[in-house]
């Protein structure tokens, strides 16, 4: 048992979780906006397909009586990629794709960070979620923003053209700086 | 896990074997057993002459011990019958028959080449040691020379071995032949017996004797002591059963057998635990049966043993059901297979190399099992990622690498392996007590944290066991990337061994695949049937995620066993699982298209092969939307698909729900108002946009249905076939309805109305993409009430087929009504505080019109007002009207009348109101031509306060057409009453010129009429003067104003003279201006004697009227009012002295004044009055200065006084002091005509010119 925990340690030390992919999911599951990062620049719709499929966990964890804001960990689909979520009170979900080999160590983020990440836990993540939640918070509070406009309505009326309707240069690009600036451990993002 | 040998990786069960009862029927040819090797040439054979027993007992009874087999029992510490700790077996039936594997191989044969040493070999033959078959030891054996393990040693023990035999004898019921029975059986068993003590096995060895039916108890127990002496049984070991038993007892008889059996087994794999030790304990290298020769192989290294031997240890263990020591042996050989000299010594392309990663998947998926065992879950986990990973370092290193095929398949079935052994292991959180509780649903996606993981170790996220589902998936993904791989390998390695010498330049991992000429073959040869096991493999992770509601994910599988499908060209097969799915995918109500869009063209492509002309219109209706992203290169043509269907009798239509599908053509209809009239025309917009892709073809909607809920009529719009190419992006047309012919229509889609016909009107229906129509529609409502838009269908029509997109559940977040401006139609928001699409329809409005001609701002108090009331029919049929007119206000003192024939308006019976007042009058006014008009005069009368009155015309018709429905019409006046005059009033003191009767003349006259009382008391003379002002805004015309005596209060007379204008007169009167008039009263007490006070009442009357209205008219018409003033009572003192001042001017002599004082003493005493003329600045005078004048009762005195002003134009004041000397009281003077007074007296005006 022993080495076979060496082992696994050795190869996390050489890598450090990273955002794979970053999704913003509206009050009716509608996609708001999915940021993707590297090394999987490409991959939109097989993250399309993933965050959906996490839909499906809020919805029978939300069968409960109660659900917290931090949904935590909601499904790991493989050894690399797993999703974490968050609800904010208006509905709206946050959810984040961690890669858990996302980049390998660099010796100047050993020396900052002075321990070697070896474990992910879901508290590492509420940075994160705090500034997109604020992000998004600022966002509404953009007096031409309408944040009802995206809601789907296939019903007799002209559904929006873009699925992901948020195109807020400024959001966007504070959702990219977060995602491309976290790092388990790091206090606020 | 069926790659792998079964027994090699499957849990360990003791082995016991049934002998004596029906052997089982696949036992003749069992193939891993016949694989075994020298088992059919050299195995122990175990046989007895007795026949298997036989009959309805034995049957049950065997069927009773091999449910008890534990084989597929959960692979947890609960599996075995809920007994915690408790061993499950593995029963196994065999008849009489059985033949064990030999213990030691067989010499090998002696070579030729060692015959030079034939003379020593007899010597060596001796000392040569013999070992088990499969022993790398010996040769033949498939792990000699330096094999580490075969799977056929736990086969050998899990199915050849006996833990136990359990042997089943019948004992007779036949007196005559129990002995001989008996005795038969007594050498059968002894034989038995030491069969298998002299096969080398140390299984335990039970008979179970079963009593045929009529046995005699009372021998029994003397028979069977007699057996068990003889066949030298111990007691503890043999059973009897009795001849009728049911289930239920057999089923409790096994269980306790099986039970009993369980110390005597454990202690048996201890033996053989034992002996592994011993022999790993030796720390050497066992001789080999001939010594390898050298250089041509090597023998198997110390480590290897060990290896051998702790996985031994191990596998006993688990017999034993002792998991954590099966762990720990597992642990360890684990760990010395991966040391350097083992794994890493061996070279990639030697077999052993690929033994020696099954022995380590083997002991890694053993290990995996253990720790499931006692729920160590993320344990599991990890030690299932660091298999993965000390593998694929080792196949990098060693091996083939890990960029192909074999790899890949082995990264699938390593996940596989998870998947199954989780579900063996039937961990707590996926039980089906968490999957049926919909509450606890969502804790059976992952297993917790275990609980004996140490604190600050943190699982991460996949450590923590997610379901199988997850584990197929990742096992799916990576058996597509195995074809993948696969399918990339050069053609020239596909060619099969044997046909042309492949040239190996591709390095493949074959290890548990099969070789490249048959995972990829180049012909139509048999190939791997990759698609097959990725449909498995992602049916069974489908079926996992739909155990847990997760529909997402199970409708991104489904798609992936389509696609899986089509890549088969299994067309049907595909169709078959998408089209259940695709009306209620949750990606369509979410919104998400993309993933929507992979589904559609999917699924089209399958409707499309399979001719499922439905499904294609559907998916083509969808697709058509521009919310999908355009497909390059496809022609988006729905008239096109509909053309391209496949023909079908009859005609089939295509009914789709807007709430079910994205839509490429959008309508909404909006009422224009909130509310409507009966007959009267209600406007509609129909806006009908497309969002279809740009570039596609124009859709040509033929006709548009749109139903009402309530009482409006069906509207339906037929499209004219007038195709413009170049019509603006927004339009708006105004389409005139007519009635569609008195056939009825097909009736509606959903719509409640639709037994009602239609109206139609046709219009250009053609709409490019993102062009945007709206429909200016009239409806005429013919029934009050609530209507509301209950769905608008638009039918296309092609060839082949029908399109019906129905909208019926219209929900608007916001309504617009298009609108013409300058820079074209704009889209106006309406409607945003109601619900557009509903409308409350309300009855036909009056038509007839009430209007009041002459009606004032304001009227006047005392005023007869006379109002004018017109009634318009505007209908357009006659009408029977009733008026009724009500006043309300103080409507005790008014009274409302008409005025032309009041009294003909009591009559009529009230038909408006049930309450009869008086101030309400009604007339019947009988029938009213169309656009005919009536006048109806009223007047208000008595109206002397001022006050607000409001005045209610209300008119009840009926149509001569339909007399049932009353129709009313009521219109409220407000009236407001003010006074139009205000009046000041001043009572001066007048000498009465008449002198005072005379108490010592006889009036003649009253002696001679004395039945005519005339007045002879004293006289006064007083002059009223009034101030008149206009409070009216209006000038009006004051005709006369009189002072007329209400009342007077003593025995008085009064003659009051007309009006003396005062001011100059002119009969009009303008507002705010004052009018000054005197009235001269005079009064006389009826009787000298009387000496009581009188009061007089008056009132000032004014005649006056509005200055419009004619005076020749005024004559007939009561247009002349009176409005009265009261005066304030006027208190006649007629008993007290008083002093009158009068003054005449000098003609010739500016400046003189004639000034007299007349005292008057009305009393019955003599007076004595002092008079003092005080001299002043501003006259001169003559007369006495001082006198004294006595008046006798009833009588009165003047004296005069001549006054010279020294100025002339002022006013002067002479000061005269009377004063009563008898009351010692000053009598103030008063004056009279011509003269004024403020507090200090009297003030006479001396005129400039005399």
């Amino acid at each position: 048992m022993k080495s076979f925990r060496k082992i696994r340690h050795k190869k996390l030390f050489a890598m450090v979780p990273t955002i794979a992919c970053i999704g913003i999911i509206g009050r009716s599951d509608d996609p708001l906006h999915i940021s993707l990062f590297p090394p999987y620049m490409e991959s939109r719709l097989e993250f399309s397909f993933l965050l959906n499929s996490c839909l499906d966990i809020l919805e029978t964890r939300q069968k409960q009586t109660s659900v917290d804001q931090d949904l935590g960990l909601l499904h790991a689909v493989d050894e690399r990629l797993s999703v974490y979520g968050w609800l904010t009170n208006t509905g709206i979900k946050l959810l984040i794709v961690v890669d858990l080999a996302g980049k390998p160590t660099t010796a100047e983020l050993e020396k900052r960070r002075g321990h070697a990440v070896s474990t992910l836990k879901d508290s590492d993540l509420k940075p994160a979620f705090r500034a997109l939640q604020n992000a998004y918070i600022q966002l509404l509070q953009n007096p031409f923003y309408s944040p009802d406009a995206h809601i789907p309505n296939i019903k007799a009326t002209t559904p929006k053209h873009s699925p992901c309707s948020l195109s807020n240069r400024k959001f966007l690009t504070e959702v990219n700086r977060i995602g491309d600036s976290w790092m388990p451990g790091i206090a606020i993002v | 896990m069926d790659a792998y040998p079964e027994d090699y990786i499957s849990h360990n069960l003791p082995l016991i074997l049934l002998a004596g009862l029906e052997a089982d029927a696949h036992d003749e040819a069992g193939p891993p057993e016949a694989q075994y090797p020298l088992l059919l040439e050299r195995g122990f054979q175990v046989e007895s002459d007795i026949p298997p027993v036989t009959g309805q007992l034995a049957d049950n009874l065997r069927n009773a011990f091999l449910k008890e087999d534990a084989s597929d029992a959960p692979w947890n510490p609960n599996g075995y019958a809920g007994q915690p700790g408790g061993i499950g077996f593995r029963l196994k039936s065999i008849g009489r028959s059985y033949r064990l594997p030999s213990r030691k191989a067989e010499l090998p044969p002696t070579s030729p080449i060692s015959s030079s040493e034939q003379k020593n070999s007899d010597i060596t033959a001796t000392t040569r040691v013999l070992h088990s078959p499969i022993s790398p030891l010996t040769p033949g054996s498939p792990t000699f020379p330096d094999g580490f393990l075969t799977p056929l040693w736990v086969t050998k023990h899990q199915n050849l071995v006996p833990a136990a035999t359990v042997n089943f004898f019948s004992l007779t019921a036949d007196v005559n032949m129990s002995s001989l029975r008996d005795n038969q059986l007594k050498i059968e068993i002894s034989n038995l017996k030491n069969m298998w003590a002299s096969s080398g096995y140390k299984a335990r060895f039970i008979v179970v004797l079963i009593s045929e039916n009529g046995i005699y108890p009372e021998d029994l127990d003397d028979r069977l002591a007699s057996i068990r002496r003889a066949a030298n049984l111990d007691p503890r070991s043999t059973f009897v059963l009795p001849p009728d038993l049911s289930n239920a007892d057999l089923k409790d008889f096994t269980t306790s057998l099986l039970s009993s059996l369980q110390p005597s087994v454990v202690e048996y794999y201890r033996d053989l635990s034992k002996h592994a030790r011993r022999k790993r304990n030796r720390g050497s290298v066992p001789p080999p049966t001939v010594p390898p020769t050298i250089g041509t192989s090597q023998t198997l290294s110390l480590h290897g043993w060990n290896v051998r031997y702790e996985f031994k240890l191990g596998v006993f263990a688990e017999f034993r059901q002792e998991m954590d020591a099966a762990f720990r042996n597992y642990e360890s050989a684990y760990e010395i297979l991966f040391g350097q000299e083992l794994f890493e010594s061996i070279a990639g392309w030697n077999p052993r190399f690929n033994d020696a990663r099954l022995l380590a998947d083997s002991l890694a998926i053993r290990i995996l099992r253990c720790l499931l065992w006692s729920g160590q879950t993320t344990n599991a986990v990890r030690r299932w990622v660091s298999h993965r990973d000390r593998t694929q370092d080792i196949v990098n290193r060693r091996g083939k690498g890990t960029k192909n095929y074999g790899w890949s398949a082995w990264e699938a079935r390593w996940s596989m392996v998870m998947a199954q052994l989780i579900q063996r292991a039937e961990i707590p959180s996926f039980s089906a007590d968490v999957l049926q509780n919909p509450s606890r649903l969502h804790e059976s996606i992952f297993a917790p944290p275990e609980k004996n993981l140490p604190v600050n170790d943190i699982a991460l996220p996949w450590e923590l066991l997610h379901h199988e589902g997850y584990w197929l998936d990742r096992s799916a993904k990576y058996s597509v990337l195995r074809r993948t791989l696969a399918h990339k390998i050069p053609v020239d390695d596909r060619i099969a061994p044997g046909q042309t010498p492949a040239s190996k330049s591709y390095m493949c991992d074959t290890y548990l695949v099969p070789a490249p000429h048959s995972e990829a073959p180049d012909s139509e040869h048999a190939t791997f049937d990759h698609s097959g096991l990725i449909l498995d493999t992602l049916k069974a992770s489908l079926e996992q995620f739909s155990k847990r509601q997760q529909t997402r994910k199970v409708e991104r599988l489904s798609l992936q066993i389509a696609r899986e499908y089509v890549r088969v060209g299994s067309w049907s097969e595909a169709l078959n699982i998408l089209k259940p799915l695709w009306p209620q995918l949750t990606w369509r109500s979410a919104g998400w298209w993309e993933l929507m869009e992979e589904f559609a063209w999917t699924l089209r492509e399958c409707a499309l092969r399979m001719q499922d002309n439905e499904t294609i219109i559907r998916t083509d209706w969808e697709l058509l939307s521009h919310v999908f992203s355009p497909r390059p290169g496809w022609k988006y043509d729905l008239h096109q698909s509909l053309r391209d269907l496949q023909e079908s009798k009859p005609k089939p239509v295509v009914v789709l729900k807007a709430e079910d599908v994205v839509s490429c053509l959008s309508a909404s209809l909006v009422f224009e108002r909130a509310e409507g009239n009966v007959g009267e025309p209600l406007r509609v917009q129909l806006t009908i946009s497309s969002c279809a892709h740009s570039g596609s073809t124009p859709i040509n909607i033929s006709e548009v249905k749109v139903g009402f809920e309530g009482s409006l009529r069906p509207i339906k719009l037929q499209s004219d076939h007038n195709i413009e190419d170049n019509a603006p992006y927004y339009d708006i047309f105004s389409v005139p309805l007519r009635d569609s012919a008195a056939s009825v229509d097909s009736p509606t889609f959903l719509s409640p109305t639709s037994r009602m016909t239609s109206m139609i009107g046709s219009t250009n229906l053609t709409f490019r993409p993102s062009q945007t129509r709206a429909f200016n529609l009239t409806s005429i409502p013919r029934e009050a009430g609530e209507t509301k838009i209950a769905s608008i269908t638009l039918l296309i029509e092609g060839e082949k087929c029908d399109i019906v997109y129905a909208i019926t559940d219209i929900k608007q977040r916001e309504s617009h009504w298009w609108l013409e401006t300058e820079k074209g139609p704009i889209p106006k928001r309406i409607g945003k505080d109601r619900d557009t699409i509903v409308c409350k329809i309300l009855p036909k409005p009056p038509k007839v019109r009430i209007s009041t001609l002459n009606l004032r701002e304001t009227y006047y108090t005392n005023e007869n007002v006379t109002l004018d009331i017109q009634i318009h029919n505007d209908e357009d049929e006659a009408a029977e009207v009733t008026a009724q007119i009500k006043l309300f206000g103080r409507p005790e003192s008014t009274r409302l009348s008409w005025a032309d024939d009041a009294a003909s308006s009591e009559g009529i019976v009230n038909i408006g109101s049930k309450n009869h007042s008086t101030n309400s009058i009604s007339r019947a006014m009988g029938r009213l031509a169309s656009l005919a008009k009536v006048a109806l005069p009223i007047r208000l009368s008595d109206t002397n306060d001022a006050l607000d009155f409001e005045l209610e015309i209300s008119l009840v018709y009926y149509l001569v057409t339909d007399m049932e429905t009353p129709i009313s019409k009521t219109m409220t006046v407000d009236l407001s009453f003010v006074t139009p005059f205000g009046a000041k009033f001043q009572l001066l003191p007048r000498i009465h010129p008449r002198p005072w009767p005379n108490l010592f003349a006889l009036d003649d006259s009253s002696i001679e009429n004395k039945s005519v009382e005339k007045p002879n008391g004293l006289q006064q003379k007083w002059c009223l003067n009034s101030k008149v002002v206009s409070l009216s805004s209006e000038p009006l015309i004051v005709k006369k104003i009189s002072l007329v005596l209400i009342g007077i209060q003593g025995a008085t007379s009064c003659n009051i003279s007309p009006e003396v204008p005062i001011s100059p007169q002119t009969p009009q009167i303008l507002p705010e201006e004052l009018r000054e008039s005197e009235f001269i009263l005079d009064i006389q007490q009826l009787d000298l004697d009387d000496r009581r006070p009188t009061t007089l009442s008056l009132a000032l009357d004014i005649q006056w009227r509005r200055p419009g209205v004619d005076e020749a008219d005024s004559s007939v018409n009561n247009s002349v009012t009176t409005s009265s003033l009261g005066v304030k009572p006027f208190p006649v003192s007629m008993g007290e002295p008083r002093v009158l001042a009068s003054a005449i001017g000098n003609d010739t002599l500016p400046g003189m004044i004639y000034l007299d004082y007349t005292i008057e003493n009305p009393s019955m005493h003599f007076l004595t009055f002092s008079f003092t003329m005080e001299a002043s600045e501003q006259f001169a005078f003559s007369g006495p200065k001082t006198t004294v004048i006595q008046l006798v009762p009833l009588s009165r005195h003047t004296v005069r006084y001549n006054l010279l002003s020294f100025k002339q134009g002022l006013w002067i004041q002479p000061q005269l002091v009377v004063v009563d000397t008898y009351f010692k009281k000053t009598l103030r003077v008063l004056s009279t005509e011509g003269m004024r007074s403020d507090k200090k007296g009297i003030l006479i005006w001396v005129d400039a010119n005399g």
